[in-house]
């Protein structure tokens, strides 16, 4: 069964301090603290581009896990802030900078914060279907490209950011034991780019979406997958600000120990938030038989997935 | 229901959702911002409305609601 065995990332250095705009937000330190979890956030040099991020991860994937480029035989990339216009797809582009096998399949998913749990079980059942032996999930996002610096509303949350998460049937993997999905396409205009390039975002719309939506796909997949929360060992969602992850927690009544955040060095970087989540774990091999991973944004898009690790010995 | 009822069950839910601001039914009439409630906190007061009461608020609703006091009374007149 296919899983995932390593997860890398390329956070750039360059950061944007949100304690700089105490006063111009009309906002304390208090409420960066509290409320919105990052003080600084990363962000891409005006050069890089969504695909040199996501080349960034791939390269530090390979330099992790020893992985030959010749031996990718699948590159998915989840962005919506692509290369120029999309067209041609990042993924390819990817492809071309690092220099990749023709035989190695390549294609983009367009999703926001659900992307990365939408994108492992694609990778899983894609690979298994067709006999692949490694597939790298790539996650870069770029929200700089299109946050105006003057909107409260977005300009203190999100980080840029990119992931590779390398899927494969190695002896020890992470498996995608069962997976919710759901979209209230209705609401997708709470949270958009508008013609003039800029992100909008309704905070309240997207506040109550993640404090009703989240919760009740978190029950039901606990409930279908005969589980409780003593089950999970801990409970990566997606870091869209600290005061959501603390709706969640509260709302699903779950012990603080088994939540996990990064937002403090990163802020929210879109699809990029739960692997990252899973990197830190990962690398500093944190007992852990059990995961859910819970996405939920742009569309409105949520997903949510049982994560299990499994071994072959 | 009575109002003072309402108005209970919403100190209620506003000090589940931001325990550290002093709040009590003397400032009624004061802006909640000016209270010590910040946006978030004020989302999550109305969500907590929306939910105890049955009672969808619609984003021009809200423009009109600032203190406990209007919201009492909007409460009031929706469920009566």
């Amino acid at each position: 069964m296919f899983g995932i065995e390593s997860v890398a990332s390329y956070v750039p250095e360059a950061r944007v301090n949100n304690l700089e705009n105490l006063e111009k937000f009309n906002i304390t330190k208090e409420f960066l603290d509290t409320k919105i979890g990052a003080c600084t956030l990363p962000i891409k040099a005006e050069t890089e581009e969504t695909s040199d991020l996501g080349v960034k991860a791939v390269e530090a994937l390979i330099a992790r896990t020893g992985l030959k480029k010749v031996d990718i035989d699948g590159l998915i990339l989840c962005t919506q802030n692509p290369d120029s216009f999309g067209l041609p797809h990042t993924s390819a582009i990817v492809h071309g900078k690092l220099g990749l096998e023709k035989h190695c399949a390549a294609f983009d998913i367009s999703l926001g914060c659900s992307g990365f749990v939408y994108g492992a079980s694609v990778v899983s059942a894609f690979a298994e279907a067709h006999g692949l032996k490694n597939v790298v999930l790539v996650t870069s996002d770029p929200y700089s490209k299109v946050v105006a610096p003057s909107d409260k509303n977005t300009r203190l949350l999100f980080g840029d950011a990119a992931t590779a998460t390398l899927f494969s049937s190695g002896t020890r993997r992470l498996v995608v034991r069962k997976a919710l999905f759901g979209t209230d396409g209705a609401l997708g205009s709470a949270l958009r780019v508008r013609e003039d390039r800029q992100l909008e975002m309704n905070g309240r719309a997207v506040f109550n979406f993640s404090a009703t939506t989240v919760p009740n796909q978190v029950r039901d997949l606990l409930a279908q997958s005969d589980m409780t929360i003593d089950d999970v060992d801990y409970f990566l969602f997606h870091q869209g600000s600290k005061y959501i992850l603390d709706t969640l927690t509260k709302r699903l009544k779950l012990p603080q120990k088994k939540i996990v955040t990064t937002l403090a060095e990163t802020g929210n970087t879109v699809s990029s938030s739960i692997p990252l989540l899973l990197e830190n774990l990962i690398q500093k091999n944190v007992p852990a038989n059990r995961l859910l991973v819970s996405g939920f944004g742009v569309g409105l898009s949520y997903a949510s997935a049982i994560l299990e690790w499994k071994s072959d010995d | 229901m009575t109002e003072n009822d309402i108005c209970n069950s919403l100190l209620a839910i506003l000090d589940d959702v931001a325990p550290s601001v002093e709040m009590s039914a003397d400032k009624s009439d004061q802006n909640l911002g000016d209270i010590g409630y910040d946006s978030l906190d004020q989302s999550s007061f109305v969500l907590g409305i929306e939910e105890a009461f049955s009672v969808p608020i619609s984003d021009e609703e809200l423009e009109n609601l600032t203190t406990l006091n209007q919201f009492v009374s909007f409460i009031a007149a929706k469920i009566d």
